[in-house]
Formats: C-alpha cells, sequence, structure tokens
C-alpha cells in the first residue's frame, strides 16, 4: 500500500492528496472484502462455536430443553471431578506417546535415511513409515483393537518369542490399557515427523557436514552439533502438532476403548463427548471444552517461544 | 508485513482500527450470543406435543413416515414396514438406520430438528418428554381404543405422569411383544456337562457353569468393553431385588432405590462367578461383534442376552442353540427379567405425519404386526395362542423364547434395564462393570455409587 505514496509528497494539492486518500480507504477495505468469505466461515463455523461453547459452559443445559444458569459450577467440577481431572491427567500422559517417543524415533531414521536418500530403499523406507499417516485415526483404532485383543498379533508376537506370560487382551487391561492405547499415536504420528525431520535436514547446507566431518566430529557429534540445531524448526512444528493431537485426543481412544476399561484410558476428548452425548450435560461438557482448549494453549505457547529461531 | 503507513490517512486510520475492531467484534459477539439462556427458544411447543383434533381415517391419504431403526432391528423394522405397507400401500414407510451404540445418543437432537422421523423407541422416554420431543399420545389412544385393546401392562412403560413412567399421559403406544432376556446356551456343550433340564435356581445354574468350567468350556460369554454384562448383572438384580423393586428405580418413582442388601448380593454373585474365573480373561476388551462372534463359534456355554441376537447370530448356528429364562434367586421362586415393547413407538412431536404415524400405531396391535415380531425373536402374548408351556430345552428357539417369556409373565416378573433410569447411570454402569471384572471395587461400593450416580441424575431432571 506505501507503494503508492509518492502522490502525498505534495502537500497543498488538496485534491490529489484526498484522492489518494479515498483509493487508500477504498484499497484497505478491499483487501478486507477479499478475505470476507473465508472470514464469514471463520465466525459461524469456528468463532461461533467457541463462543457458544463458552457460554454454554456457565449453564445447565441438557442440549434442548430450558438451561439454567450454574455459574461457575461447572468449572468447579472439572477440577474437583475425580473422573475429570484423571482425564486431564492421562491426556498428558499420552504426550509421552504422541510426541516425545515419535519425534526420537523420527530424529533417528531422519538422521539414518538421509545416508540411503535417494535409492530405492529410502524410498521404500519413507512409504512404509509415512503409511500411518494416510490411515484415518478412527481407521487405525480399529485396526489396533484387532491386534491388540487376546489372539491378535501383538500377543502372538510375545507368544511366539517366548514372553507368553506378557500376553494379554491389553486394551481390557487395567495397568496397560493407557500405554496400550499411546502406542497407537506413536505409530499415527512417527511417519509424519519423519517426513517434516527428513525434508528439514534435505534443507541443512551439506557443506556444514563436510566442515563438522573435516574437524573430527563422528556421526553423533554431527547429530548433535549439525543436524539437531538446523532442524530446530521442523522439531518445533512437529512438537505443536503432535502435543495438540494427545491433548486433545478422540478418535483414537473412542475407537478402541471408549475410556475403558473403567475410566483408565478416559481422555477429554472421549469426556467431553460423553458429557455432550451420551448424557446431555452439555454446559458440563463446555467447561471441560474449555478447560481443555486453555490448556493447550498454555502448552502450545510455551513450545512456540522455545522452538522459535533465534 | 507490517504496514509503516505515514500519511495521515494511515495514522486516523489505525488510531481507529482498534476502536473499530472492538465494535466488530463486540457487536459479531452481540448477533452471535444474544440468543440468551440456551434452548430458551424451545423444540416443540405445546400443540405440537399434545394434539387435540386427530383423525384416523387416513388409510387413503398418500404420505411418507420415517422409522428411526437401530442397525441390529433393522431386518425387524423393515418387516414390520412391510406388513403395514401390504395392508396400507398408500402410505410409505421408510427406515432410517443408525448403528446400535449411536441410537439414543443422536435421538434427542434428531427429534428437535426440522426434518425429525416420524416413529421413534427413546430408551431415555422420561428426557424425551421433559423436552417436548414426544407426542402425547392421549386423543389417539381414545379414537383407536388402544387402552382396551391392549394389555395394560404392555402400555404402562409408554405413560408418564410428573417424571415417573408408569402411569398417566401415554407417549408410546402400539401392541404387544418384547425380547425375551435370559440365559443363552450351547446344544452341544450342554449335552458335554449334561444339563438336560433348565436350571430352577441360581445354585443350579452355578452348578453347570462350575462343570462346564472344570471341563475346560468357558462357562459365560460375554462382551465388557461396551458394559453388556449388565445384561446378567440386570438379571441378576431382578432375581435378588424383585422386578418391582428394580423397575420402580428405572421409572423415577419417588423412594426408589439401589442401595439395598439385596442389589448388593446380585452384586456378590456376579463378584463370585468372576472370581471363579467363569468369564473369558479378555472379556473386559471385547465388544458385542466379538461376543456373538465367540458365542456362534462354539466358544462357551451359556449367554445372557437378549433374543434380539437371534436376528444377528450366524445363520449357520441356527437350531444349535437355545434359550431358557433365566432361574429365579431360589428353586420356587419368581421369574425376572428385562423386557422392553417391542412393538410400541413413539411420535415426534415434530413430526407432520401424525395421524399416518398414529395408524401405524394402531397397526401394531394388530395379530400380523405380532406376527413380525415372532419371526424375529420376540415373544408376544398373541391371542388364541394358547399356553406356551414350560421352559424346556426342547422344542425350537421360537417355542423356548414364547414359553421363557411367558413363564416371566406368569410371575408378573418384567422388569427394566438399570441404564435406562438415566444416561449418567448407563455411562457409569459400564465402568463399574469394568471394575468388578477387574476385581477393583467390591460389590458394596459399586451399589453406592450406582445410587449415587442415580440420585445425582434425578435431581438435575
Amino acid at each position: 500500500m506505501h507503494l503508492i505514496n509518492p502522490t502525498r509528497s505534495r502537500p497543498g494539492d488538496h485534491t490529489a492528496a484526498s484522492r489518494s486518500r479515498r483509493t487508500l480507504r477504498a484499497r484497505r477495505w478491499a483487501g478486507w472484502l477479499f478475505a470476507l468469505p473465508a472470514l464469514a466461515f471463520y465466525a459461524v463455523f469456528n468463532f461461533r462455536p467457541i463462543l457458544l461453547s463458552i457460554q454454554y459452559s456457565f449453564y445447565d443445559w441438557d442440549g434442548i430443553g430450558a438451561s439454567t444458569w450454574a455459574g461457575l459450577e461447572n468449572y468447579r467440577a472439572v477440577f474437583t471431578d475425580p473422573e475429570q481431572l484423571s482425564s486431564l491427567l492421562h491426556a498428558f500422559y499420552l504426550i509421552l506417546f504422541f510426541t516425545v517417543l515419535p519425534v526420537t524415533l523420527a530424529l533417528i531414521s531422519a538422521s539414518v535415511m538421509r545416508q540411503i536418500q535417494g535409492k530405492f530403499t529410502g524410498t521404500l523406507a519413507r512409504t512404509m513409515l509415512f503409511l500411518p499417516q494416510i490411515i484415518p485415526g478412527a481407521a487405525a483404532g480399529v485396526a489396533w483393537t484387532w491386534m491388540y485383543s487376546d489372539n491378535g498379533v501383538v500377543n502372538q508376537l510375545l507368544r511366539a518369542v517366548g514372553l507368553e506370560s506378557a500376553a494379554r487382551p491389553w486394551l481390557g487391561d487395567f495397568t496397560w490399557a493407557l500405554t496400550a492405547v499411546g502406542f497407537i499415536g506413536t505409530w499415527l504420528s512417527t511417519g509424519l515427523c519423519t517426513m517434516l525431520l527428513l525434508a528439514g535436514i534435505g534443507k541443512i547446507d551439506g557443506s556444514l557436514y563436510e566442515a563438522a566431518r573435516i574437524d573430527g566430529a563422528g556421526a553423533i557429534r554431527q547429530f548433535r552439533s549439525v543436524t539437531l540445531p538446523g532442524l530446530r524448526n521442523e522439531i518445533g512444528v512437529c512438537v505443536t502438532i503432535t502435543v495438540i493431537a494427545a491433548l486433545a485426543s478422540f478418535d483414537v481412544v473412542y475407537l478402541a476403548t471408549q475410556g475403558g476399561p473403567g475410566t483408565q484410558t478416559m481422555v477429554p476428548g472421549v469426556m467431553v463427548y460423553n458429557l455432550a452425548f451420551n448424557e446431555s450435560r452439555l454446559g458440563a461438557a463446555s467447561a471441560l471444552a474449555v478447560v481443555l482448549a486453555l490448556i493447550v494453549i498454555a502448552v502450545i505457547v510455551p513450545l512456540q517461544r522455545l522452538f522459535r529461531e533465534r | 508485513m507490517l504496514q509503516r503507513h505515514t500519511s495521515r490517512a494511515g495514522a486516523l486510520s489505525r488510531r481507529l482500527r482498534a476502536p473499530l475492531a472492538g465494535i466488530a467484534a463486540g457487536s459479531a459477539l452481540v448477533t452471535l450470543v444474544a440468543c440468551g439462556a440456551p434452548g430458551s427458544g424451545g423444540s416443540g411447543s405445546p400443540a405440537e406435543a399434545s394434539p387435540t383434533a386427530v383423525s384416523t381415517a387416513v388409510a387413503d391419504t398418500p404420505a411418507t413416515l420415517t422409522l428411526f431403526s437401530a442397525a441390529g432391528l433393522q431386518a425387524y423394522e423393515q418387516g414390520l414396514a412391510d406388513a403395514f405397507q401390504a395392508k396400507y400401500p398408500k402410505i410409505t414407510v421408510k427406515l432410517r438406520v443408525e448403528p446400535d451404540n449411536n441410537y439414543n445418543t443422536v435421538l434427542p437432537r434428531l427429534l428437535a430438528s426440522d426434518s425429525p422421523p416420524d416413529l421413534v423407541q427413546p430408551a431415555d422416554l422420561l428426557g424425551g418428554v421433559k423436552d417436548g420431543l414426544l407426542t402425547n399420545l392421549d386423543a389417539y389412544d381414545k379414537a383407536y381404543g388402544w387402552s382396551s385393546k391392549v394389555p395394560a401392562s404392555a402400555l404402562a412403560p409408554g405413560r408418564v405422569s410428573d417424571g415417573v413412567i408408569g402411569s398417566g399421559t401415554l407417549y408410546q403406544a402400539g401392541g404387544s411383544a418384547g425380547p425375551l432376556v435370559g440365559v443363552f446356551y450351547n446344544k452341544e456343550l450342554a449335552a458335554k456337562i449334561g444339563m438336560t433340564t433348565p436350571p430352577a435356581s441360581i445354585a443350579e445354574l452355578e452348578a453347570h457353569m462350575a462343570k462346564a468350567k472344570e471341563a475346560g468350556i468357558t462357562p459365560i460369554v460375554a462382551s465388557n468393553q461396551d458394559g453388556l454384562i449388565g445384561h446378567l448383572y440386570n438379571l441378576l438384580l431382578g432375581d435378588y431385588m424383585g422386578a418391582q423393586a428394580l423397575s420402580d428405580i428405572v421409572y423415577h418413582k419417588p423412594g426408589a432405590t439401589l442401595d439395598t442388601p439385596a442389589a448388593v448380593q446380585a452384586t456378590e454373585v456376579l463378584q463370585k462367578w468372576i472370581k471363579a474365573g467363569y468369564f473369558a480373561s479378555d472379556v473386559n476388551a471385547l465388544n458385542q461383534e466379538a461376543s456373538y462372534g465367540q458365542f456362534a463359534g462354539g466358544k462357551g456355554l451359556f449367554f445372557f442376552q437378549g433374543s434380539w441376537i437371534v436376528q444377528t447370530l450366524d445363520k449357520t448356528f441356527a437350531g444349535k442353540y437355545g434359550v431358557f429364562p433365566m432361574p429365579p434367586a431360589d428353586k420356587g421362586g419368581k421369574y425376572a427379567g428385562m423386557t422392553s415393547n417391542t412393538l410400541a413407538f413413539s411420535i415426534a412431536a415434530r413430526s407432520e405425519n401424525k395421524d399416518a404415524a398414529a395408524l401405524f400405531l394402531d397397526f401394531l396391535t394388530t395379530p400380523a404386526a405380532a406376527e413380525v415380531a415372532v419371526k424375529n425373536g420376540y415373544a408376544a402374548l398373541t391371542p388364541g395362542a394358547g399356553s406356551a408351556g414350560e421352559p424346556s430345552l426342547s422344542g425350537t428357539l421360537t417355542e423356548q423364547i414364547q414359553s421363557g417369556y411367558a413363564a416371566i409373565a406368569a410371575d408378573n416378573g418384567f422388569d427394566s434395564w438399570l441404564q435406562n433410569a438415566a444416561p449418567a447411570v448407563n455411562t457409569k454402569l459400564t465402568q463399574q462393570l469394568q471394575l468388578l471384572v477387574a476385581g477393583k471395587v467390591a460389590p458394596a461400593a459399586m451399589v453406592k455409587t450406582l445410587q449415587d450416580t442415580y440420585a445425582n441424575a434425578l435431581k438435575g431432571s
């Protein structure tokens, strides 16, 4: 917009100045005009539901009939109801499996694949790693319930290597269900992270590796001093996406366990669904959803700072 | 892309931008949220929910009715639709099918929408009535005379007054047929352990299970990822508490409580069977489909289920299994078991074809409709059917269903599912049953938790 400013440099030429001001103003609003359709969609389908959720969270409402003002009662319940509280803790536990493990695995596999890039095996490895990414979480949830079942692949493998005693119906096991669900997340997000990191590695100047090698740096030292700093941005993206996926997980958990056994795998996403649609407590569900959103923001913002390029 | 406007226009607009944005956002807030308290608009006006001028002469007026069906009942409900259309060719009945476990989740919102189905079977009848989603059928009852031609006990579960089921205004009506919820058994395995007559008491049932366990047969097939051990639990509750006491809870009768020694005793029996290893070890990880597969695959002796499974179980398994009613707690005691009137439907308050829908309800009171029900595994007390005979291990499956149902009816033993007491109880029951299977909750504590959930839900409604 400041490109048309030259006309302004003639003070006293009022007509020109005002014309340019008009043009300026028109252009400024023209920009908004182009954005309008998108903004309208955003307002109706994103902004409005958010505001309504906030509003509902202050009411006792079954979703259809009359509602009564509940004040902060629903929020109090989020932090005092052991079930809701534990669901929040489970979400944080899942970060381990949705973020920490996948990013670590992806760093290793991306570094390894950098060496075999371009060859047929490299393409094959990339394809296989990325494959889980094109499968919807819901389908993965169903597939994994079979693999985790008493006679499923996981137990068959354990039995095959003599770990008979470790075999169990994983998703029905009180101790292991949440971890088992977590590994589904690991499987889902490792591919995505590998792809992102691999793309990042490709951008790192090859001469840096060469220089490091000349300075006598081994593979591990190269990884620590060249790869890791060079991937700062990409790791940031991976962490952000997967942490959100962990905290706001729904599809995988809903299809694999629905939060069971007991409430061992209950996560906020499933809890919100249960409260809203099975128990018809929209107020309580909205309060939990709002808290969840705030927690996600509270976790993501510092992470963004941390990974921002210096 | 930082704007570096130095022009006065720029400065002006910059000064204005914040307030403008504020006004825009504010007005957006107002327009978006200014609807006041949520739900205050209401969905069904009283006039919609309680028609007074009704017509029974609609058989010749072309109309299309939508029947909201659960996938597991699709064959049966299609059968009803076909039979109805054979009699009233001008009226079409279309099925709108939803997966079983989703049926009651979407139902309230569907009923409140602008295009509700006409005929529905809500599990949460009280909630539907409270929110004005269901049609008051009293005027139709009068016009068609249902109250005089259908057994009162079949219509009572469809009556609501003051938030209590059992009497008052009619909201769900039709004929009289229901599933037998009882003990399905694998004939081959039953012969192996020498079971020749239906057990007459819980102790006898238990003896058979012990024998099966000894013979290396899994005594009970069940699924509990979805909490369906609940069928067995509910049967035990009915046995020990008595059908009436259990129904009182489900129907919200004032003062009804689950926190009784009898309920704890029922829970203890279930716990004993769990501890004895009568269930497969992975029962908490199994869902209903898997349990159907296991039972039809000969993987266990007993299957505590409802006779609707006849519609879904592998057809090659037909003839290889039978059913008997849940034996009474003690020999000579009263039979008890859950049922629901599968021949009774509600009409959506927002339905535009109420008169035609009522004609469908009237059709459900005819023998033709009862016949469809019986064909699909339900029991119907059809006039002229005569005595169904004593429960036995011989006879066809249909005969066994009829005789089992008749035995419970003779003892006035029909009750309902505890989870139908309130949606929150449903969720909680599944969790508690999973905890019980894992040995992580004591029977008394479980009963207390369920009662607390129930009491809380009542407070809210």
